[in-house]
């Protein structure tokens, strides 16, 4: 059953001289227990998406969708209450950088307590304060802490980023969601931490089969244990399917760049030779171009690019581009 | 040929007072050496807290040694030659959007490194930032643009601009690029490798992404808690590492 299911979602900033499109008519779809990848450079709109699901962007931005449903239940058509009640049951949301989310003035101990809902503690009122406690170190050793009562006691400038991040990982699986958004968790971490964190991630997943949206910048750390994946470029759906299928076969253009970009360092790749890469940079909210956004940068525009091209379907395998590379056109029988 | 650069013994630590008598001695730079020549890239990797950016603070002079040389063509460098320092050792930021200043045009902040390091007239100084911006791929039209009007690939251009207007003979690379957009990264690194071979320069490439350590640098330095742990030519190194800690460092990640 599909647990989340968008289409067309635009996001817009309301502004005196019309509105901007920051996010163009995305659909995303996300199955029960699926770990489903969201790239895009900055500035794409990846966070966008995932604070419009959860509803947390500022009014001054403008929401519209053909569909945004949770489970069957049209999410914009909620009121705020109803809606709320349902996104914090249900989906939890990692944020980017963890030591600027934790509140700076408590210890670790009073935010995780406070985010394990009432009504997973049993028993009566004067149990609970030694129940939380008890479930707040379960918590941590569950994301891979160890040293329990001396990161409880701390605030959130004492310990290191990645201990940070997996207290940020702790609260939100406090409440069991069933979608777990994180927005690039691992950006500010090293490598050894970075691997750790991606574990206690993979292991949720499996043990538990909780969905998990999974935010980031970087292909290769999807690579390997992501189910499907959505290319984003300045808030354009490029290119979406199976992880296996966009890395071995992309048809756009920008989804094979991102790729070629990201070289595999181990493989015949001349010591010192240039790297593959697009001209130019992205552009900025108030210059973006008309219809294909990747336009002026592609290699292989043409005269129909100035138009939005519509996304092509090809099994559960998707993209949006008038010329794509090596796609034969299968005539409908 | 003699080494451009020969850094021996350098040692950096810190004082930590206990009680009213008693210290402390607190490391952040075990004893290193290392030579870098000419048009050659040294990579130096380790984890958070392992002294890789002190070591770039201490190189540019940013923060006194403790202990030990530095040479630079031979000439040490101490506290009397800061000046040759700045002109011919300098450093890149990690980002590029909190190391430039919003306040100021791109020209301005081109021109202050010239205007403190050189004696060359106002003409002169604005002719040298418009090579340099063609150098870096930007256009002379952007001195008069302010930092937040261009994108974070075109500010790190910026700061590299900034970095090699003086013609210096090193660039230290403080994780200035492993945080860039993959797209954005595989055009400064092919920036950075158009330069080093134009120039020649050489550069001290500080990060924690093993790839691009593995692609472009010649020789490899492996830190940790501020001691060099591995050392030696970046093949060998990653293909047949010695020490346990770089075993796990390379293993941990999929580079």
């Amino acid at each position: 059953m599909l647990l989340l299911d968008i289409k067309n979602l635009t996001i817009e900033l309301v502004g005196v001289k019309g509105n901007i499109r920051a996010v163009d008519k995305v659909n995303l779809s996300i199955k029960e227990g699926e770990v489903h990848g969201l790239v895009g450079e900055s500035g794409s709109g990846k966070s966008l998406i995932a604070k419009a699901i959860v509803a947390i962007l500022h009014s001054r931005w403008k929401i519209t969708a053909d569909r945004l449903q949770w489970c069957g239940e049209d999410l914009l058509a909620l009121s705020d209450k109803k809606r709320r009640q349902i996104l914090s049951r249900d989906i939890a949301m990692i944020y980017q950088e963890p030591s600027r989310c934790l509140d700076p003035t408590n210890t670790m101990a009073e935010q995780l307590e406070e985010s394990i809902p009432d009504d997973q503690l049993t028993g009566n009122f004067w149990q609970r304060r030694q129940q939380r406690k008890t479930m707040s170190i379960a918590l941590l050793h569950k994301v891979g802490i160890k040293h329990h009562t001396q990161c409880l006691n701390s605030y959130p400038h004492q310990l290191s980023e990645g201990d940070c991040q997996k207290i940020m990982i702790a609260m939100a699986i406090a409440k069991k969601p069933k979608l777990l958004i994180a927005d690039e968790p691992t950006t500010a971490l090293e490598s050894t931490t970075r691997a750790q964190v991606f574990r206690v991630l993979k292991k949720l997943n499996q043990l538990k089969n909780m969905s998990i949206m999974l935010i980031s910048h970087d292909l290769s750390t999807l690579t390997d244990w992501t189910h499907s994946v959505s290319v984003l470029y300045c808030g354009q759906m490029v290119e979406s399917g199976s992880t296996e299928q966009v890395f071995k076969k992309p048809y756009h253009p920008y989804t094979r760049a991102l790729i070629k970009a990201v070289p595999d360092f181990n493989h015949d790749l001349e010591h010192k030779s240039r790297l593959f890469a697009l001209d130019g940079s992205i552009p900025t909210l108030q210059h973006l171009p008309i219809g294909c956004r990747l336009g002026p940068r592609c290699p292989n525009a043409q005269r129909e690019c100035v138009k939005k091209p519509k996304a092509t379907k090809d099994h559960d395998h998707s993209f949006s581009c008038h010329h794509p590379i090596d796609y034969i056109l299968r005539t409908v029988r | 040929m003699t080494a451009l650069l020969d850094v021996q013994g350098l040692e950096k630590h810190y004082y930590n007072n206990v009680g009213w008598f008693k210290k402390t001695i607190n490391y952040a730079l075990k004893p290193l050496s290392f030579t870098l020549k000419q048009g050659e890239t040294l990579g130096v990797i380790g984890e958070a807290a392992s002294g890789k950016s002190t070591l770039a603070k201490v190189l540019v002079g940013a923060e006194p040694a403790s202990r030990g040389k530095v040479y630079l063509e031979g000439i040490e460098l101490n506290e009397q030659s800061d000046k040759l320092r700045c002109g011919q050792i300098r450093l890149i930021f990690q980002d590029p959007k909190k190391s430039l200043n919003p306040n100021v045009k791109i020209g301005t902040i081109l021109a202050a490194p010239l205007k403190f390091n050189t004696h060359k007239s106002v003409k002169a100084r604005l002719d040298k930032i418009r090579e340099t911006l063609l150098k870096v791929g930007l256009l002379p039209e952007h001195i008069e643009y302010y930092p937040h009007m261009l994108s974070t690939g075109q500010l790190q251009r910026v700061a590299l601009a900034r970095a090699i207007i003086l013609d210096p003979k090193i660039l230290v690379l403080d994780e200035a690029i492993a945080t860039l957009d993959p797209s954005v990264r595989a055009q400064i690194i092919n920036l950075l490798l158009d330069l080093q071979d134009a120039q020649h320069l050489s550069y001290i490439l500080i990060t924690h992404h093993l790839g691009i350590v593995k692609h472009i640098s010649n020789s490899v330095m492996v830190l940790k808690e501020g001691e060099v742990v591995e050392q030696g030519d970046t093949t060998e190194v990653f293909n047949n590492p010695q020490h346990k800690y770089t075993q796990k460092l390379l293993g941990s990640q999929s580079y």
